[in-house]
């Protein structure tokens, strides 16, 4: 048993002590970096394009624009609720996923997975069917506690949530399934019960994947506009308000607010990356 | 072996019909002609696509279908290469095209539309509504009609101006505002086009939109008065008293004609012209009239001297131009 545990705590430290230690300039080091900073070039050249078309002075014309202000917090809003429900919700089915059977996991799992692979639009019109005034969901909710998804905030939330919430419970769930099931057996016959393993040993070997999986889902909802559109054109979010700023005045404005947009988005996804490696805040440790 | 002499067979064809490939190529270089279009017309376009198709061997007529002013902003902005640009309000093509730097010279009316609402059995009121009683069931509380953006789409503001207009025929000075009440931001989209979903899933009860794509996506429509639905050339007067407040300006009430151009530069400058020339003629007329469009015999044009010589033969000056 104490040569199981050993074994299985190792990598944890493991990680740690391979960071610290100094990297090797090996020829598999120098082809990683040849192809990886291809693929980096790819990504970041158009973003340094977008960039540098335009002076500071215009970025902050458009910053000055109320309305350009309001779109991006409401996706920054829309996007934050989003990743909340899917981390909520998406969290416990990826451990169902992960710690369970049951017939049918395996299209459960595909089912998952369907979202991403639906046009947006598509996605759209398919929530404005159960979510719309005359929707299995839109029709009680309205009647019953008043709750619209058409224009509103709830029905970005619902957009933004359908083609975004994959991300986490995948990245959730390889996370679970990476968490030897030995290591909470060891905790439970050490006495502690299963909601006090799940906190304390699995949910903060998880919390990594966790994390970088909602923060997946916040970025691919911050970006979403053609599921959004279809619901809510007003009020905007930024997607859409970039989009309309290039219909009436052209690329300058559009390029500066998608720039803007941009450049808030950079800040939190430091922020929530900082805030995945630093690991599980309620592990109960403290 | 069976293999070996099969690769035999097939490459001892494909040195043989090579050079009869490279002559062909030289005959009729195959090429590609782009149409960037209003998305109005990516029915009756699709159509005069593949009659394109079948005159001109080795062509491909290729259109992308979008706002009007967007396309004319990715010619003029995005610096797409298009040959043709045709928009459903002529005066985008003199407000964008025509600004300096010049990316088109004329224009030639092809298409009248009309401005109407479409609906469905599941729409309130939809048992009582005609044409005499539209304005006073429109403006009942708790309906909901949908719209284009009337900052960005040409339908957008006409159906303002429409109303606009609607209030001095009927002599109801309320009329718009009590329209318009039940058509807030929320029942609003870039285009009118991406509301038909949200109509037949009963989440807007009205929308406003043109009349051949009523009869394209065979929804019932209300028949208005020409007098109101900027459909006729020759009321474009009164029309001038409808007035939309848009974010760009008021906008003047006008006819719905709409409007093709050559994009100066392109290099099927050739097969751009035999385009046109087809959509002006009979052949191309008969489309546009198949689905649900005011066609014209001739067409109206402005600045007919700057057009190829084949193209003035089928052309009109343009009224009060």
């Amino acid at each position: 048993m104490t040569d199981v545990t050993a074994s299985r705590v190792a990598p944890i430290k493991g990680r740690w002590q391979a960071r610290a230690a100094p990297s090797r300039p090996g020829t598999l080091y120098l082809l990683c970096w040849f192809c990886g900073s291809l693929l980096l070039a790819f990504l970041v050249i158009p973003l340094i394009a977008l960039a540098t078309h335009q002076s500071a002075q215009n970025l902050g014309e458009v910053a000055g624009i109320a309305d350009v202000r309001d779109a991006i917090a409401l996706s920054l809003e829309g996007a934050f609720l989003s990743a909340a429900l899917a981390a909520l919700a998406g969290v416990p089915l990826a451990y169902v996923l992960a710690r369970t059977r049951f017939p049918g996991k395996g299209v459960t799992a595909a089912l998952i997975d369907l979202p991403l692979a639906v046009p947006h639009t598509v996605a759209g019109i398919a929530l404005l069917m159960v979510f719309g005034r005359q929707g299995v969901f839109g029709e009680p909710l309205q009647a019953l506690v008043g709750l619209k998804f058409w224009g509103t905030l709830a029905g970005i939330v619902v957009a933004m949530l359908f083609v975004s919430a994959p991300y986490t419970v995948n990245a959730a769930r390889i996370g679970f399934e990476a968490v030897d099931p030995r290591l909470e057996q060891i905790a439970r016959t050490l006495g502690l019960g299963p909601w006090r393993t799940f906190l304390r040993i699995t949910l903060p070997l998880a919390w990594h994947s966790i994390m970088t999986g909602v923060t997946l889902t916040y970025a691919r909802s911050i970006s979403e506009f053609g599921a959004v559109v279809i619901l809510v054109y007003y009020p905007m979010t930024a997607p859409v308000k970039i989009y309309e700023l290039f219909l009436r005045f052209g690329l300058e404005q559009a390029a500066a607010a998608a720039l803007l947009l941009l450049i808030v988005s950079l800040g939190l996804f430091v922020l929530l990356r900082a805030l995945a490696q630093r690991g599980v805040p309620a592990s109960g440790s403290r | 072996m069976k293999f070996a002499s099969g690769l035999c067979v097939a490459l001892f064809c494909s040195i043989a019909v090579a050079p009869n490939v490279v002559s062909v190529v030289q005959a009729t270089e195959p090429s590609t002609l782009t149409i960037y279009a209003a998305g109005t017309l990516a029915v009756p376009f699709r159509q005069l696509n593949a009659l394109f198709e079948k005159n001109n061997a080795n062509v491909t007529a290729q259109a992308q279908f979008g706002g009007s002013v967007m396309m004319a902003k990715r010619i003029t902005d995005l610096h797409q290469d298009a040959d043709l640009l045709a928009v459903a309000d002529y005066s985008v093509i003199p407000k964008y095209m025509f600004a300096s730097p010049a990316h088109a010279a004329w224009y030639a009316g092809f298409a009248r539309n009309a401005i109407t609402f479409v609906y469905t059995d599941k729409s309130k009121y939809a048992g009582e509504i005609n044409a005499q009683n539209w304005y006073k069931i429109l403006a009942r509380p708790g309906v909901e009609i949908g719209r284009s953006n009337p900052d960005t789409d040409p339908s957008g503001y006409q159906t303002v101006q429409m109303l606009s207009l609607a209030e001095k025929f009927y002599q109801m000075p309320s009329l718009e505002q009590s329209i318009l009440a039940n058509a807030p931001l929320t029942n609003m989209r870039d285009t009118e086009t991406s509301l038909i979903s949200a109509l037949q899933l009963g989440q807007i009860d009205y929308l406003a939109i043109y009349r051949s794509d009523a009869l394209q996506h065979h929804l019932k429509s209300i028949d208005l008065p020409a007098k109101i639905n900027l459909s006729d050339p020759t009321e474009a007067a009164f029309y001038k008293d409808g007035v939309a407040h848009t974010k760009n300006g008021d906008l003047f009430g006008a006819p719905i004609v709409y409007a093709i151009t050559m994009v100066e530069g392109t290099k099927n400058a050739g097969l751009a012209e035999k385009y046109v020339a087809l959509l002006l003629g009979p052949e191309g007329q008969a489309i546009m009239k198949n689905n649900g469009f005011g066609a014209f015999s001739p067409s109206y044009a402005v600045h007919i001297e700057a057009m190829p010589a084949e193209l003035k033969k089928l052309v009109k000056p343009w009224p009060g131009s």
